[in-house]
């Protein structure tokens, strides 16, 4: 879990961010700026460049034009890498290994001395300590997601990426989650969390709305405001 | 945070291959990796020892080794361009490495760099394309010495070097494109150059390109001397300075296309493992990112406010097959001319002495015709549109056949072009002719066949266990999934069988053909009988 303490400098910033696939623009000149301690709701209709912009940000896309900086360095550099945490929506885990050897492997890609403590403590959260010698290969879309969970966030980072993190998590799970989220903040991560469940916004410390891959919002997170922006 | 120096990378990397061979080992069945062993074995040996014979064992004449002397080079040497081209485009969408999907998230998303991550992938995938390389090398050395003088061991060793050089300079090729983010117009651009150039010296006897140098090393047991082993000396060393360089710039790769090529990949592995022949085409032209065109090369001809009246039935389906091929890309379309090429090479090679090449022509025929049924495969990826058509399944595929055969048809004529120019005879000439019509068809109705038959049942591949007989289920299966290609030979052997008759030739082909039509028949009827399936 991140324990940083804050600055003013923005720990994510896109300056004119332009992604392109072919004739299509996905997103169009992005400003964006996120703060450490922050937890941003990223909304927007599908298509509008949520994803996209996530995953510029994590380093799997390449931004076709633009400037894009974790923590000042560009996005998909090995010092970004070490800042920023990505969770995908659909979880990538390998077929043949547990989900404790998930962690210790993850562990020393990070140069953890060990396994993490915050591993078993999330492993427990999400109510996934039971399964953690079993192949996530088995498991339900809920428990793999669950699974990418854990991975994402017993690494250390000071940038949180979620995509669409509530798909098939079951409420307690869904809560639990929320929880984390608003603990990583709090200790000073920043934290931006794509979804389309709006009751979301009541746990964000401000919210982004894009459409047409342009910030169409950025505010609190006010639903009746974001609702005429989206509509 | 922590940024991962590349030893603590590696060792973390070591870790986690130690540990999944942990679990592969524990996973393993050896019994039945040791019978599967066994049967590759017998197939591989008996493959090699009967192949051979195919491939003629008559010593070739003096007119014909001076010819091998002063084309070899150039010959062998344009198939190594056309490799590095195919590399090189392979490299500008990401290739040749494809790693796990949980490696692009996991391990390219954590701070280590990168390039000690790709390297070891790519050490890995080199040592089997090496080895694909030598034995390559090998078959082709000793098929070699059976026609042409000098030792077996001599040609088989010169053909180990070379195929080990010309795959390691394709491979090469693909890591610096991908490595250095060359785009695929780039890639393109110089692969045509290379390919121009390397034909230049075929055409011309010369030996100035880089495929030409290296293919002396493979010709070495006819054509020593000095200038041939310097040539293909200079040659290697710069493949394995190509290499290292390639190895040098691999950490700049795209993470983009790594992850695209990732999940593809995976896919088509498994829809390989599955053998659907039809998910893997469509698996590999997402890889290949090709995608129809936005705008069509040429319109269907019949627009709304022309049409007299309402179109139907076969004419529907010729038009909206046509509409399809309109949105091939180029590279699709230059597939199917290639091929058509490619079939008339191998049948001007069979009619000149070397009969099993009429398997190359016939493969290359299929191949052009699964291209070609694209409108008929649609049908199948979608049959809940089919559903709502007033028309018998059977016969709405049986409608999308018209279109793919004329579509091979002109292919096939590119290839009677070359049939004309390297047979030389009125007789190959006849005979080319005669099988022209049927061999389009035969492709058609192969690849239509393979398509519509999907990938085999679970039944089928469990009958023959259920029976006490395993092999009887793995029997079953090759002949399921050879029979469509093998029409397609079928209908281009009467060549071969021609060449063998002397006088008499285009009879004997003619009662060749007797087979494959009767097989295009059956084909027929069955696909007109298919009832649709949605479930």
């Amino acid at each position: 879990m991140s324990n940083l303490g804050g600055t003013t400098r923005a720990a994510l910033l896109a300056h004119d961010l332009r992604k392109d696939y072919g004739d299509v623009v996905a997103l169009h000149d992005l400003q964006l700026e996120v703060a450490r301690g922050e937890l941003v709701a990223l909304v927007g209709p599908n298509g509008a460049g949520k994803s996209t912009f996530l995953r510029c940000a994590a380093g799997l896309l390449d931004p076709s034009d633009g400037i894009l900086l974790v923590e000042g360095r560009r996005a998909g550099s090995i010092e970004a890498r070490a800042a920023l945490s990505y969770i995908g929506d659909n979880a990538a885990l390998y077929d043949d290994l547990s989900v404790n050897e998930h962690v210790d492997y993850l562990a020393a890609l990070h140069g953890l001395d060990g396994r993490p403590v915050s591993a078993d403590q999330l492993l427990d959260v999400l109510n996934l300590a039971d399964r953690a010698d079993d192949l996530p290969a088995r498991f339900s879309r809920g428990l793999r997601q669950k699974t990418a969970l854990v991975l994402g966030l017993c690494r250390p980072f000071s940038v949180l990426l979620v995509d669409e993190p509530f798909v098939g998590l079951d409420p307690a799970g869904q809560e639990a989650l929320i929880d984390l989220l608003c603990a990583a903040a709090d200790a000073g991560a920043a934290v931006v969390v794509a979804t389309h469940q709006l009751s979301f916004l009541r746990h964000a410390s401000r919210c982004l709305a894009l459409r047409d891959g342009e910030v169409a919002y950025a505010g609190p997170p006010d639903r009746e405001a974001l609702d005429t922006f989206l509509d | 945070m922590a940024v991962i120096d590349g030893t603590a990378g590696r060792s973390a990397l070591r870790a986690l291959h130690r540990a999944r061979r942990r679990r592969y080992l524990l996973d393993v069945d050896w019994v039945d990796a040791l019978y599967k062993a066994y049967l590759t074995a017998i197939v591989a040996a008996a493959a090699v020892f009967f192949g051979s014979r195919l491939f003629g064992t008559d010593r070739v004449t003096a007119a014909e080794l001076a010819d091998v002397r002063r084309f070899g080079p150039g010959a062998l040497g344009l198939a190594v361009a056309v490799a590095i081209a195919a590399g090189l485009r392979s490299g500008s969408r990401g290739g040749p490495l494809a790693l796990e999907p949980s490696d692009v998230t996991h391990v390219l998303l954590a701070p280590v760099p990168r390039a000690t991550v790709l390297r070891r992938a790519a050490s890995s995938q080199a040592r089997g394309v090496l080895l694909v390389g030598a034995v390559v090398g090998a078959v082709a050395g000793n098929l070699a010495a059976f026609r042409l003088p000098g030792e077996r061991a001599a040609w088989v060793a010169c053909g180990v070097a070379f195929g080990t050089l010309a795959v390691l300079a394709a491979w090469a090729a693909a890591l610096i494109a991908c490595g250095s983010r060359m785009s695929t117009r780039t890639a393109t651009a110089v692969g045509i150059l290379l390919i121009g150039w390397s034909a230049a010296d075929l055409a011309l006897a010369a030996r100035s390109s880089f495929g030409s140098a290296l293919a002396r090393l493979a010709l070495l047991p006819v054509a020593s001397g000095p200038a041939a082993i310097a040539g293909a000396i200079v040659a290697a060393v710069v493949t394995l300075a190509v290499t290292a360089a390639a190895l040098a710039r691999i950490g700049d790769s795209s993470v983009e296309a790594a992850e695209r090529r990732a999940r593809l990949v995976g896919e088509l592995r498994f829809a390989a493992t599955l053998q659907d022949v039809r998910t893997v085409i469509v698996l590999h032209r997402q890889l290949a990112q090709q995608l129809p065109r936005s705008r069509p090369w040429f319109g269907s001809g019949e627009r709304g406010g022309r049409r007299s009246q309402p179109v139907t039935g076969l004419r529907a389906c010729w038009r909206r097959d046509w509409q399809g091929v309109a949105r091939w890309p180029g590279n699709r379309l230059l597939r199917q001319l290639v091929l058509g090429l490619l079939a008339g090479t191998a049948l001007a090679a069979a009619w000149n002495g070397t009969p099993a090449l009429v398997l190359a022509a016939g493969i290359a025929l299929f191949l052009a015709g699964l291209d070609a049924t694209e409108g008929l495969a649609q049908e199948t990826d979608h049959p809940i549109i089919a559903a709502g058509i007033p028309i018998a399944w059977g016969r709405l595929l049986l409608r999308h056949l018209l279109a793919p055969a004329a579509l091979v048809l002109l292919a096939e004529l590119a290839g009677f072009v070359v049939v004309a120019v390297f047979s030389g005879t009125a007789t190959a000439l006849e005979v080319s002719a005669l099988v022209l019509l049927p061999a389009a068809l035969a492709a058609t109705a192969g690849a239509a066949a393979a398509v519509v038959l999907g990938a085999p049942s679970a039944t089928l591949q469990t009958f023959g266990s259920q029976m006490g007989l395993p092999e009887l289920s793995m029997m079953l299966v090759l002949l399921r999934q050879v029979f469509p290609p093998a029409m397609a030979v079928l209908a281009v052997a009467p060549v071969a069988v021609a060449e063998r008759t002397g006088s008499g030739a285009v009879a004997a082909a003619a009662g060749a053909l007797v087979v494959p039509v009767l097989a295009v028949a059956g084909v027929v009827v069955w696909i007109g009988t298919r009832k649709l399936r949605t479930a």
